[in-house]
């Protein structure tokens, strides 16, 4: 347990020094010398860690990791012209398990994600030209279910689907032309495509009437991300949470649904339910978010409905990173950008190129995982990058391919 | 389906006509007998800084499956739907006996240490203490009675469940009673549906009742 825990500490370090390094001014001092040799025998340390906690709890992250460099490599340059981006330059993501007992964590990843349900779209005048523009989008989601894993699972093979489905039925209704008022249109659309789809999975998952015991009480969080050439759109629902990293700065794409949020308790209260301060702030002193999706036995009060963020997308735009409260709660928004950065622009692995293994989007996952375990994260962990605009400079690139 | 929406039908003498279909004499008949068990069988004698309440549920199943569902002190988890193991010390059954409830994620607990005060097969009534735990939830100690009724000409069991509790530092008596209240009836509401599937797989024959 102590050396878990000194290896744990020295990854802290490792990663202090990843956001240090940003300060820092490359000058060969003494001290700097020392601290390289430090995190040298830090990089050994960091890949134990990686190899404990990694191998054996990282759930595989479906294939984005793998498919992250493929994409990467094949990936158009964005040009500054024109108003539209490539959806995503590579994604990866991270699950583990942390110090929990069981996993509840979900996570998926598709990109481009309504190809796959193509064959079901209408053939028709215009459609053509609608697909070459869905193909363009990638779906990003974390799930962090409590009370089982069962939902959460559940959101994992159907937010997708459906969402897929909800988006295919406006797309077509969608007439021609343009304007301002079609930009609004597509924007009302998403919002109530991303409603729908998570009132229809929240119908599916409570839905069965000889559900076992327990079926009442087990639920998920969801945040949702559709990252297209133009526009982001992020539909959340509890308390995991989409942060956009942009020129630097930290956006959040989404407010997580704690019951102490004043709106929150207001609709609680005002559905005849009641928020207590029972080991924080929770619905009924029961549950400590206030929006999911299952949970029937706290409806009215905890609902299912998103919130949706449509964000046009700017050349400033970097990443974004969704993940579950294993990360936030020990990792504000501006470290957790800061980190990713740092390793998606390649210093973090130049600097430290033992304790950082690359600049891919799935190391800056896994490096914010190391980080929340080592700042003492009790709860299962999930992390997703998607890399929007290339950090890393074309000479750092080649000497890490070639490496 | 199975919220726990508003106040109606759960203390005592609220749900004068859950008996069901027989008027006000029949109802008033009811709530005279919950009255009796309450005053029988469930009186606390909360301290200055305790709190105290008793829930009721009608359950459309015969008393002996609602009985065998509550008195399974080693296994809650076959009603109760916060519990996911339950293991109990030394393995036999009987007073004084504990259990080492795990609950789920999500909630403001992970553990309970529970024992067992009070098993009565005739009466129809068990009693536990919590006596450790990862939970706020100080010299808690439950009383729950299952009594016969007749629900719209059928067996029926009317469950009553009371409790009392220290109240923690930081709440005041009526978030303590209102939260622990929630929690029974969400117990209460799964027994009375694993009850009531059960009832339905295995109709019992009228010698039973």
């Amino acid at each position: 347990m102590s050396s878990d825990t000194s290896r744990r500490d020295h990854a802290a370090m490792a990663v202090r020094e990843v956001l240090a390094g940003d300060r820092k001014v490359g000058t060969v001092s003494r001290s700097a010398r020392r601290r390289r040799l430090e995190l040298r025998r830090l990089g050994r340390t960091a890949s134990a860690v990686a190899e404990d906690d990694a191998a054996k709890r990282v759930r595989p992250a479906s294939d984005s990791s793998s498919d992250s460099s493929e994409s990467a490599k094949v990936a158009p340059e964005p040009t500054a012209e024109v108003a539209r981006w490539p959806a995503c330059v590579s994604h990866g993501a991270v699950s583990v398990i942390g110090r929990r007992r069981e996993m509840e964590d979900a996570i998926f990843v598709a990109a481009p994600f309504l190809a796959a349900s193509k064959e079901a779209a209408v053939e028709g005048s215009g459609v053509a030209e609608e697909e070459g523009k869905e193909e363009d989008e990638g779906f990003f989601a974390v799930y962090d279910g409590h009370g089982g894993s069962r939902v959460a699972e559940a959101c994992r093979e159907r937010m997708h689907v459906v969402l897929a489905e909800e988006v295919r039925v406006r797309r077509l209704l969608q007439g021609g032309g343009g304007g301002a008022d079609v930009e609004d249109e597509d924007r009302a659309r998403w919002k109530e495509a991303m409603a729908a789809c998570f009132t229809r999975v929240d119908g599916e998952v409570g839905g069965a009437e000889e559900a076992d015991t327990g079926e009442q009480t087990v639920g998920s969080t969801a945040v949702v991300a559709v990252v297209g050439p133009r526009r982001i759109v992020v539909a959340n629902c509890g308390d995991s949470r989409a942060v956009l990293s942009r020129g630097g700065v930290a956006v959040p794409l989404s407010s997580d649904h704690k019951p102490d949020r004043p709106d929150e308790m207001e609709r609680v209260e005002a559905a005849g339910g009641r928020v207590i301060n029972w080991n924080g702030y929770r619905i009924l002193g029961v549950l400590a978010t206030s929006r999911s999706i299952g949970d029937y036995y706290l409806k009215p009060y905890v609902i299912a409905e998103p919130e949706v963020t449509v964000m046009d997308r700017t050349d400033k735009d970097e990443f974004l990173i969704l993940a579950s409260d294993g990360l936030w709660d020990v990792v504000s928004n501006d470290v957790a950008c800061k980190i990713a950065r740092n390793c998606l622009s390649g210093r973090a692995a130049s600097k430290y190129p033992e304790s950082v293994s690359g600049s891919t989007a799935a190391d800056a996952a896994a490096l914010l995982v190391e980080l929340a375990i080592s700042r003492g994260s009790k709860d299962n962990i999930s992390v997703v990058v998607v890399e929007l605009r290339r950090l890393r400079s074309r000479t750092t690139a080649s000497k890490e391919n070639g490496r | 389906m199975v919220g726990l929406v508003g106040g109606g039908g759960w203390r005592v003498g609220d749900d004068a006509a859950g008996g069901g279909g027989g008027g006000a004499v029949a109802a008033g008949a009811a709530a005279a007998a919950e009255a009796e068990h309450m005053r029988r069988l469930h009186s606390h004698a909360p301290g200055e800084h305790q709190c105290s309440s008793a829930l009721v549920k009608h359950i459309k199943a015969p008393v002996h499956l609602v009985w065998s569902l509550v008195r399974s002190f080693d296994q809650p988890q076959r009603y109760k739907p916060f519990v996911s193991r339950c293991v109990v010390r030394g393995g036999d059954l009987e007073i004084g006996s504990v259990r080492e409830v795990n609950v789920k994620t999500g909630l403001p607990a992970t553990t309970s240490t529970e024992r067992l005060e009070l098993l009565d097969d005739d009466e129809h009534i068990l009693s536990v203490k919590f006596v450790g735990g990862d939970h706020r939830l100080r010299n808690y100690s439950s009383i729950v009675t299952v009594h016969p009724e007749s629900i719209d000409g059928r067996p029926g069991t009317l469950v009553i469940e009371s409790f009392v509790v220290d109240v923690p530092d930081g709440n005041t008596k009526d978030e303590t009673c209102y939260f622990v209240e929630a929690v029974i009836k969400c117990n209460l509401t799964s027994l009375a549906e694993v009850s009531e599937r059960l009832a339905v797989q295995s109709p019992t024959s009228p010698l039973e009742q």
